[in-house]
């Protein structure tokens, strides 16, 4: 069995380069072999932690397995016809927004952090507002995509309400519904126009985040240790001033803007690689803001779900994905970063 | 055939729902107990068995609900379903009879205890049938299951089916010789409560529940 998953990860991983090869996609190659790199040294240390009994090894192990296969799928979802791509994407976007709307427990009438039976048909209609969005991006009826959500559907689920004659746990249930079609539909279906103007440069995008993801965790650790041995310096005190204790205990301002501008170095080497836009190229400038951008956005979008996930007594928001969580957990960061660079790279350039 | 229903109902599952099985059953007998809020329970449990075995598994079903028209042809051709009468009249022939029958025949058996789907999320009392087969057929595993966020998915009495994340607790399996002898008795109502409190400690049910 576990040959047959192997066999199928290689398969994917080929066929994604096969297609890059064919595409003439220097870049999208480059990106994708830096990764294979990365998960190659990631599976190798991994392996050395588990014989040499370190802690962490098991935890590392089994993220490091779903980082190979959601790169080979998403990869391969993203390389292949536009079609593909999109119908990808829409799912990703219906597993999150089911994923958000089963944080919380239902009752008969909406209470404080939970949502009511009568809800499910509001909840109907946003799931089926994703292949909606998907046809609309795949079409690139750009104005439509902007408003459809935001106005048609914002609008329709108190109607809805309406017309079930409901008093009660109103304002509650459309607060948490329409939070969930606004992250998950709408501001994650960017994506969906991002691969409009480019996959590769929803590769880059993704890219950084998930770079902003990793870096995060290691410069963090340093900087603790940093702390640890220089107790009760100034340095010491700038450098562990926490960004939200409460949400998260570990997270201080100094490893957020120090990461954030390595993702802003980072995304300075992508700009060789950059298509072409209707109205200029990718300049080193705009680059480094973007990366920079892009590394405070990934960790605020970490930390407010991380807040929402507390609001409702949760440590993750699933379980789909073996050392991760859940599919919430992988995009937070996604959510703030994917419509923010869209829309700069889409006002800049365009 | 059946089998390639039963795989592509696991992927639906899986699509829709995030249904992941993590540690499917070894093949073998078992009396898997769950609480029963949707008619969506059942497929998930199925898919707790390996797919070599699904043939080998059987269920209890109304027979007002299940006999005919095209729900009751799914039933009894996927699911293997017994039909026992909801409402006895006279003649009343014991609901337990044919689950008996099935386990000594070697089939699985997938029970709800609480009877009847109920207000969703509420976990009724169980009936004493459980405890009497767990007294009968000792040495048959009992696996409760907690099937969790899936009364939130189709709710008695509706109709439209809106996917949420379910999630699936299985507790250790328990024989029955090991419950009468963990309780020191035989009686199936002592037996049945035992089971009812596992799961409901499984669900965090607190409170009890508000009807029988």
């Amino acid at each position: 069995m576990k040959i047959i998953k192997h066999a199928l990860l290689i398969v994917m991983i080929a066929a994604s380069v096969f297609n890059l090869v064919h595409k003439d996609e220097i870049g999208m190659l480059m990106i994708l072999g830096i990764v294979i790199g990365l998960l190659i040294f990631f599976t190798v240390a991994g392996r050395i932690m588990t014989r040499k009994q370190l802690p962490m090894a098991d935890e590392i192990q089994k993220r490091t397995v779903t980082w190979w296969w959601m790169i080979a799928i998403f990869m391969l979802a993203i390389v292949t016809h536009r079609l593909v791509s999109f119908v990808f994407l829409g799912f990703l976007c219906f597993s999150a927004l089911r994923e958000y709307y089963s944080l919380m427990p239902m009752k008969e009438v909406s209470e404080s952090k939970t949502l009511s039976f009568r809800d499910r048909t509001s909840i109907f209609i946003t799931y089926i507002s994703i292949p909606l969005v998907v046809y609309i991006a795949y079409i690139e009826w750009y104005n439509l995509f902007i408003i459809l959500v935001p106005v048609y559907l914002f609008l329709l689920v108190p109607i809805i309400f309406v017309v079930q004659n409901r008093t009660d746990g109103t304002i509650k249930s459309l607060g948490i519904i329409s939070i969930g079609f606004m992250f998950f539909v709408f501001n994650f279906g960017h994506c969906l126009f991002m691969i409009n103007i480019g996959p590769l440069v929803l590769l880059y995008c993704f890219a950084l985040t998930e770079a902003r993801d990793l870096l995060s965790f290691w410069v963090g650790k340093s900087f603790a240790g940093i702390s640890r041995s220089h107790q009760g310096t100034t340095l010491a005190r700038l450098l562990e001033k926490r960004i939200a204790v409460n949400i998260s205990p570990n997270k201080t301002w100094a490893a957020g803007l120090l990461v954030a501008v390595l993702i802003s170095l980072l995304s300075l080497q992508f700009v060789r690689i950059m298509p072409e836009f209707p109205d200029g190229r990718f300049s080193y400038g705009f680059s480094a803001i973007l990366g920079f951008m892009i590394g405070i956005l990934g960790l605020m979008g970490d930390l407010v779900f991380s807040m929402v996930k507390r609001d409702m007594g949760k440590k993750n928001s699933g379980t789909l994905l073996p050392g991760h969580g859940g599919i919430i957990d992988r995009v937070d960061s996604l959510i703030f970063t994917v419509p923010i660079t869209f829309h700069m790279i889409y006002w800049m350039y365009f | 055939m059946r089998i390639v229903v039963h795989l592509l109902i696991r992927v639906l599952l899986r699509l829709f729902f995030g249904v992941t099985v993590l540690d499917r059953l070894a093949p073998g007998q078992y009396i898997v107990i769950a609480n029963h809020n949707t008619h969506i329970d059942i497929m998930i449990l199925f898919s707790l068995f390996p797919l070599s075995m699904v043939s080998k598994v059987r269920t209890l079903a109304a027979k007002d609900y299940f006999s005919s028209g095209a729900k009751g042809w799914l039933a009894r051709q996927l699911f293997n379903v017994i039909l026992i009468e909801r409402h006895p009249g006279f003649h009343r022939e014991n609901p337990i009879e044919p689950i008996r029958q099935a386990i000594r025949n070697g089939y699985s058996i997938i029970l709800f205890p609480e009877g009847s789907r109920g207000r969703p999320g509420v976990l009724a009392h169980f009936k004493t049938g459980v405890g009497e087969l767990a007294a009968e057929f000792p040495d048959i595993p009992i696996i409760p299951v907690a099937l969790m966020g899936i009364e939130k998915t189709l709710p008695r009495n509706e109709v439209l089916i809106v996917p949420f994340s379910i999630e699936i607790k299985r507790m250790p399996a328990v024989t029955g010789r090991e419950l009468m002898e963990q309780l020191g008795t035989k009686s199936r109502k002592d037996i049945t409560a035992e089971l009812e409190m596992r799961l409901r400690t499984a669900i965090g049910d607190a409170s009890g529940p508000l009807e029988k």
